[in-house]
């Protein structure tokens, strides 16, 4: 009975180490359409540097792009700003949509977009327009 | 009633039936993969530095050109 309850006790308690050890997975990055993604956002972000240096657009907590003050962009280029927001946000959804779906995970794409978020924020530039907290935003 | 001896039988039952359960939750857990926060920041960061130092892209729109101001035209 003793040495039954020592084993008993000790599979207690290694289930939750049990548990953890399949904590680590490494996430796929490399697909086709990752790279596509990767290399349309690029090419963007060149264009849309100017208005993250000018704070005009800014980098939200979700890992998305967002028109901070549209006043300080030219009428002229206004609408063509809003449609290039747009199209870098289609981009980036699909990005972590599709990090998700190469690791058969679909269920991490929230979280996904969350470190995503994180990341661009720590990663952007001094200077350049963030959320900070939720609806709050600052200069970096 | 029970006798005494049948209720140990039935403890025991219990206590295997019990320890069985746990041992196939344990393996149960094996499969569940949590979210993986370290991989997934460093997954993050080497995206971000591919665009960040990715050559430009054709781009599907283009920002109109602005007329330069009357200080350029002075150089």
């Amino acid at each position: 009975m003793k040495k039954f309850l020592s084993f008993f006790l000790c599979l207690c308690f290694n289930s939750p180490f049990a548990f953890a050890a399949t904590v680590e997975a490494n996430l796929e990055i490399e697909s086709p359409t990752i790279a596509v993604i990767k290399k349309s956002i690029a090419g963007r972000l060149a264009v849309l540097k100017p208005r993250f240096e000018s704070r005009s657009i800014g980098l939200t907590r979700d890992g998305l792009v967002a028109i901070m003050k549209p006043d300080n962009i030219h009428p002229t280029e206004r609408r063509t700003v809003e449609i290039l927001v747009e199209e870098d946000n289609k981009d980036r959804a699909t990005l972590y949509r599709e990090i998700a779906r190469a690791n058969g995970r679909p269920d991490w794409e929230a979280d996904l977009k969350r470190t995503f978020g994180e990341r661009w924020i720590n990663r952007a530039p001094m200077g350049w327009m963030i959320e900070d907290a939720p609806g709050i935003w600052k200069k970096k | 009633m029970w006798s005494k001896r049948m209720m140990k039988q039935k403890i025991r039952l219990a206590t295997f039936a019990m320890v069985g359960a746990i041992a196939l939750a344990g393996c149960a857990s094996d499969v569940i993969i949590f979210y993986p926060k370290a991989s997934a920041t460093k997954a993050a960061d080497n995206v971000i530095d591919d665009i960040f130092g990715a050559p430009a892209a054709p781009i599907t729109a283009v920002a109109p050109v602005v007329p330069p101001t009357v200080e350029v035209l002075k150089k």
